[in-house]
């Protein structure tokens, strides 16, 4: 049933507070839907639950992708399920390179799937070849994972992996914050490449500069824990001029 | 290769977390219970040995019965019955011992098959890991001697030695760890039944890795090994040891002792994988492990290199030395120590810096999971004229769980000016952020954690030999076992 | 060292009958039972860890008897400008005439004998916080011969702006006397003060100085502790600094230590209630065949505290400097952020550095690291120096003040930091170290 992510009416929180107040949201495969919201709107939190992020609790309200329940799955569990996130701080792990790290995990998922390994060096020819797109340097490669990186690599090192996992839903969570333009080109062609029928995308910005680039299907604008308004990609356009001020809620 | 896959896999292969805790039913020779001269007389008469040996060892004994267990380590373990011990154990064996591998009691090639460590020379792989196999109290088997002999490299049992080299055993038996140097050193070198030696001559290199695996198998039985290394000038060893114990309820004592003589321009590398039994969950039964190691770099130019790492045991009270006593020379010590469950381990190094511009290396990795102590302790020593010696030393400590804890005991003692000393030190944990990351990208709470730890164990398993690093990085995940979750 | 009574505890019982507040039992049996853990410990000796590279040759070879009580004689100025109160205590016992003790509204200070002989329970619960006794011989003759001192009160929500002196000056008499300087600190809730305790004694005679600070803050209290320690090149100091850090509160501590020819500064900080922070910082210099050991143990006791030392010390001659820092993170003390940086520079041949920096960690969501260095001063330097025309001499003199001065920079009172400054300025040139 591959009919996509279907949230309905989710509901969740940090603590004591809740954070979504019933999101629904329907993102069928090939779209590329765009979450856009002032600061503290939910975005993040709604990339981090789909995701299976330990510290929220889902109150309310269901995530399914491919007519599976996703808040019943270990978060590696997701992964295999073809769900990734691009994280908006991407983390380090000393002494674990980025190629032992992709490796692993691409053969991990592969194996959860019931796919054969990759052969080591059938795997450094492909993972050369998706550097290349991104114009990462093949040293990059050898580092260990974002220790030291730039900002900029950082995120670029994030489309890295999402081309080498492909996934069948990337969330990518403000991958634009911290990137200057020439950076955002890069990512954005990174992400492009990567559009097909099959694959679809979740782009969380607070800008709209990015979706200059990765032009999206469907935007949805996203105000204290609520979906306020969707629109095409004229909406986000429209919000470059406004800003989020509409949005604010009665004092 | 994925390591951390395999790690997982090879731990759900297992039903019990240790692998090695089987044991071997062998008919074995005692020698009586306790701790006496006769003891002593007992296992020099059964090895044959020459009168100043066993003079050498009553030595031993007597300062050993003045001597007191030190209690300056960050371990704890109840008092151990000295006179409740066997001091010997060896395989019963019909002839005074095997010629050949032919000879050798099948069940003992069998126990090492199971060990993955093969001892017909045929299997091993491509004839560049010769091995010596110390079963309880005495060497069983000794791979590829003849092919060491061309070259002139001596690779065989401590016996052995006594019986073949006998000047040079005495030459340079207790000259890096005298007999009263420490009490277990002490013990040692009363009771010591076997163990390896090796001799590379004058400019040889020796052409292929030797590695000693020793067992424990006897019940109530101390395994008191010595091991000997001397690399004459220019002369080149890598030295492999594995060690494995049965799974046992009680405790099992091993007190050995390891000396390293490097001549000038000589290099030993010593690597260890210590895989003793480490008890149950709840601290039952495993190794003491009370173990002296000390490498004199004697001639100019000559390194020592320490690597280990250490899994096992119950009790781990260990620290590998250097005294660098010959002008430029070169002094490393590398190690990763993990402790899980209620293992504690007090392990680190000595860098003495006698000659100048010597200088030593410390990487130290210590990782302390379950209600586990786990202490990095190491002396940096620069005494008056040891000019130019620089050491830098690297600490760092990683905690999973809390109710584990991580030690950092370093001294560093400094009499020269013309020295450089840096030591740095940090704690950290795991970070919910990168645990997270690699559940994401599709890993088990357990491989992230394999993955993890083998990254913050990098710079210490690249200095394994390769055979032993792959080895190793699955050990390091197994080891942690049911820390997190 | 089982012969009969300890010479440094002569007479006690028949003496002790006689000292401040004996009539009360509390304080008879507190002396009492410290006298007998003296008897215990004995002087520290090389078997004790905490003593393994500071032995107190002059107090082992000497028969040191209690100082007299002797008029004050001068005491040096290191130009700290105005100040709350100057509190002197000689050879321990505190000096009313000799002392400056304006009235400042919420300040209050004390002589340690009053409060004793008054029997003040607030006081004695202060002195008697728990002592590690394996560790600490010395606290225990002191609270053997527990006499006299000077006590120091802030009220709740006060801020004392200027500082605090005291003044612990040593006025030897015939043949080797120590002395035992007692303060006590008890800042009330959101109390702040800056403390400046300072230890001078003559030149050139033996004694020795056995002194103590415990300080108690309440919730959210500020105390700068800035502590110059510059006995005479003769004597014996050592001298301990216990205080507990409540939950938001904030210690400033700096050692500077200069003086004597045996020298141990201990402090023992116990982080105890979520937000609070610690600095403690120092610098230290010796020559001749002096030691000079700084000692620290900070324990975080609760969750979410944070500390930071930085500590520098040059060596000359064959003089010895010791550092011993210990960061200790408690089972459950979770989100810790614990730092130490340890720097030493030799200048002699003879000359040697111990250190010893510990870290014991019992929690898994901490931050700590520790850094030490020894070493020489940079040739590089000097000759970047050189190369711009400065002589060799003015180099080296130049990178040693500096050396220390990146150290006396993180103090955060100015007056005190520029007095501090000038001081080991001063050191270094009078020493000819520089």
């Amino acid at each position: 049933m591959a009919n996509g992510l279907v949230i309905k009416d989710l509901h969740v929180n940090v603590g004591e507070r809740e954070i979504l107040k019933g999101i629904s949201l329907s993102v069928e495969p090939g779209k590329v839907h765009a979450i856009m919201g002032p600061n503290g709107s939910g975005k993040s939190t709604l990339a981090h639950v789909i995701s299976g992020r330990p510290g929220y609790e889902v109150t309310g309200g269901s995530v399914e992708f491919n007519g599976v329940d996703v808040l019943e799955m270990e978060p590696e569990e997701r992964a295999a399920a073809g769900l990734f996130l691009a994280f908006q701080y991407p983390v380090e792990i000393p002494g674990v390179t980025n190629t032992v790290f992709l490796k692993t995990a691409l053969n991990a998922q592969r194996k959860a799937r019931g796919e054969a390994e990759m052969d080591p060096m059938a795997f450094l020819k492909f993972l050369r070849d998706k550097a290349k797109l991104l114009q990462l340097r093949d040293e990059m490669l050898k580092r260990p994972l974002n220790v030291g990186f730039s900002g900029g690599e950082k995120k670029r090192n994030e489309m890295l992996q999402m081309a080498v996992l492909e996934p069948k839903l990337a969330i990518l969570d403000e991958t634009d914050s911290g990137l200057d333009i020439d950076a955002l080109r890069i990512v954005a062609e990174g992400v492009n490449a990567q559009r097909s029928p099959e694959r679809s995308f979740l782009v969380i910005t607070h800008y709209q500069r990015l979706l200059d680039y990765i032009v999206p299907d469907v935007v949805h604008v996203l105000a204290h824990g609520r979906i306020v308004e969707t629109g095409d990609a004229d909406l986000a356009r429209r919000l470059e001029k406004t800003g989020y001020a509409d949005y604010t809620p009665a004092a | 290769m994925a390591s951390s896959t395999e790690t997982v896999e090879t731990v759900n292969e297992l039903t019990g977390a240790y692998k090695y805790g089987f044991v071997t039913d062998i008919e074995t020779d005692f020698s009586p219970v306790g701790l006496s001269e006769e003891t002593v007389r007992f296992i020099s008469a059964r090895k044959n040995e020459p009168e100043w040996l066993l003079d050498w060892r009553l030595k031993a004994l007597a300062l050993w019965r003045k001597m007191e267990e030190p209690r300056w380590a960050m371990v704890s373990y109840p008092a151990i019955d000295y006179q409740g011990l066997h001091y010997y154990a060896a395989p019963k064996a019909k002839t005074d011992g095997p010629k050949s591998l032919d000879e050798v009691d099948p069940e003992l090639l069998s126990t090492y098959e199971k060990l993955g460590i093969p001892l017909k020379e045929q299997e091993i792989l491509a004839g560049v890991v010769a091995v010596d196999a110390v079963f309880d109290s005495v060497s069983v088997a000794t791979t590829y001697k003849a092919k060491l002999e061309e070259k002139g490299v001596i690779f065989c049992s401590f016996s052995e030695a006594v019986q073949r080299v006998p000047d040079l055993v005495r030459k340079y038996l207790g000259s890096v760890v005298p007999q009263g140097d420490n009490y277990f050193a002490c013990l040692n070198s009363a009771v010591f039944s076997d163990g390896s030696f090796v001799f590379i001559p004058k400019g040889v290199r020796c052409p292929m890795e030797l590695s000693t695996y020793f067992r424990i198998n006897a019940q109530n039985t101390g395994q008191f090994e010595r091991t000997l290394i001397v690399a004459e000038e220019g002369a080149y060893v890598s030295y492999l040891e594995g060690c494995t114990a049965p799974q046992r309820d009680e405790h099992q004592l091993h007190a050995a002792v390891v000396e390293l003589v490097a001549l000038d321009d000589a290099e030993i590398k010593y690597s260890t994988v210590q895989n003793w039994y480490p008890g149950d969950v709840e601290g039952k039964g495993g190794v003491y492990n009370f173990v002296t190691k000390r490498g004199a770099c004697r001639g100019k130019r000559s390194k020592i290199s320490w690597t280990q790492v250490e899994t096992g045991s119950a009790v781990t009270w260990k620290y590998p030395s250097c005294i660098l006593q010959g002008d430029d020379s070169v002094g490393e010590f590398y190690s990763v120590a993990i402790t899980n469950n209620a293992q504690q381990a007090d392990t680190g190094t000595k860098m003495i810096h006698i000659g100048k511009n010597t200088r030593s290396t410390i990487v130290s990795k210590g990782i302390a999971a379950g209600r586990s102590d786990n202490t990095y302790r190491g002396l940096v020593r620069v005494l008056a004229g040891a000019e130019g010696a620089r050491n830098y030393s690297q600490c760092d400590s990683l905690l999973i769980g809390d109710k584990s804890g991580a030690h950092t005991v370093p001294y560093i003692e400094s009499r020269t000016p013309f020295s450089t000393l840096e030591h740095e030190a940090t704690t950290a944990r795991i970070s919910d952020d990168q645990l997270f990351l690699c559940r994401q990208r599709g890993l088990s709470p357990e491989e992230a954690v394999a993955l993890i730890v083998n990254g913050f164990c990098k710079e210490v398993l690249q200095n394994l030999p390769m055979e032993f690093a792959v080895e190793a990085q699955k050990l390091v995940g197994i080891s942690l076992e049911g820390s997190v979750g | 060292m089982s012969q009969g009574e300890p010479i440094l505890l002569q007479d006690h019982a028949a003496l002790a009958a006689a000292l401040p507040g004996a009539r009360h039992p509390a304080v008879a049996a507190r002396r009492a039972e410290a006298a007998d853990r003296f008897r215990r410990l004995g002087l520290p000796h090389a078997r004790v860890e905490a003593w393994k590279y500071t032995r107190l040759k002059d107090l082992e070879a000497l028969p040191f008897a209690r100082a007299e009580a002797v008029p004050a004689t001068a005491v040096p100025d290191i130009g700290l400008g105005a100040v709350a109160a100057r509190v002197l205590l000689v050879n321990g016992r505190f000096d009313a005439a000799a002392s400056e003790l304006p009235a400042v509204p919420g300040l209050t200070v004390r002589s340690l004998k009053d409060c004793l002989e008054a029997g003040d329970a607030a006081v004695l619960e202060l002195l008697d916080r728990d002592v590690d006794e394996t560790q600490a011989p010395l606290a225990a003759l002191a609270g053997a011969w527990l006499e006299d001192g000077a006590v120091l009160s802030v009220d709740a929500g006060v801020a004392v702006d200027l500082p605090v002196e005291v003044v612990c000056l040593a006025v030897p008499g015939e043949g080797p006397r120590i002395a035992f300087p007692r303060l006590a600190v008890m800042l009330g809730e959101g109390a702040s003060l800056t403390l400046v305790e300072r230890f001078h004694g003559p030149a050139d005679a033996v004694y020795a100085v056995d002194a103590a600070t415990d300080i108690a803050m309440g919730a959210g209290a500020a105390l700068n502790h800035y502590v110059l320690q510059a006995e005479g090149a003769a004597a014996t100091h050592v001298s301990a600094a216990r205080c507990d850090v409540p939950a938001n509160g904030r210690y400033e501590g700096f050692i500077l230590q200069l003086g004597g020819h045996v020298a141990r500064r201990e402090t023992r900080l116990r982080m105890m209630g979520a937000g609070g922070d610690a600095k403690l910082n120092g610098a230290y210099a010796a020559t001749d065949d002096a030691v000079c050991d700084t000692t620290t143990e900070i324990r975080h006791v609760a969750a979410e505290t944070t500390t930071d030392q930085v500590f520098k010390g040059i060596l000359d001659d064959r003089s010895r400097g010791v550092f011993q820092g210990r960061v200790n993170v408690q089972r459950d003390a979770q989100r810790i952020v614990g730092n130490q940086l340890h720097n030493a520079l030799l200048l002699s041949r003879k000359a040697e550095v111990d250190c010893k920096p510990e870290l014991l960690i019992y929690a898994d969501d901490v931050k700590c690291s520790h850094g030490a260095t020894c070493g020489e001063l940079s040739e590089e330097e000097i000759f970047y120096l050189r190369s711009r025309g400065i002589d060799a001499a003015t180099a080296r003199s130049l990178l040693l003040e500096a050396f220390l001065g990146a150290a006396i920079d993180l103090i955060g009172n100015p007056p005190v930091k520029a007095a501090f400054a000038a001081r080991a300025a001063e050191w270094l040139a009078l020493r000819g170290v520089a």
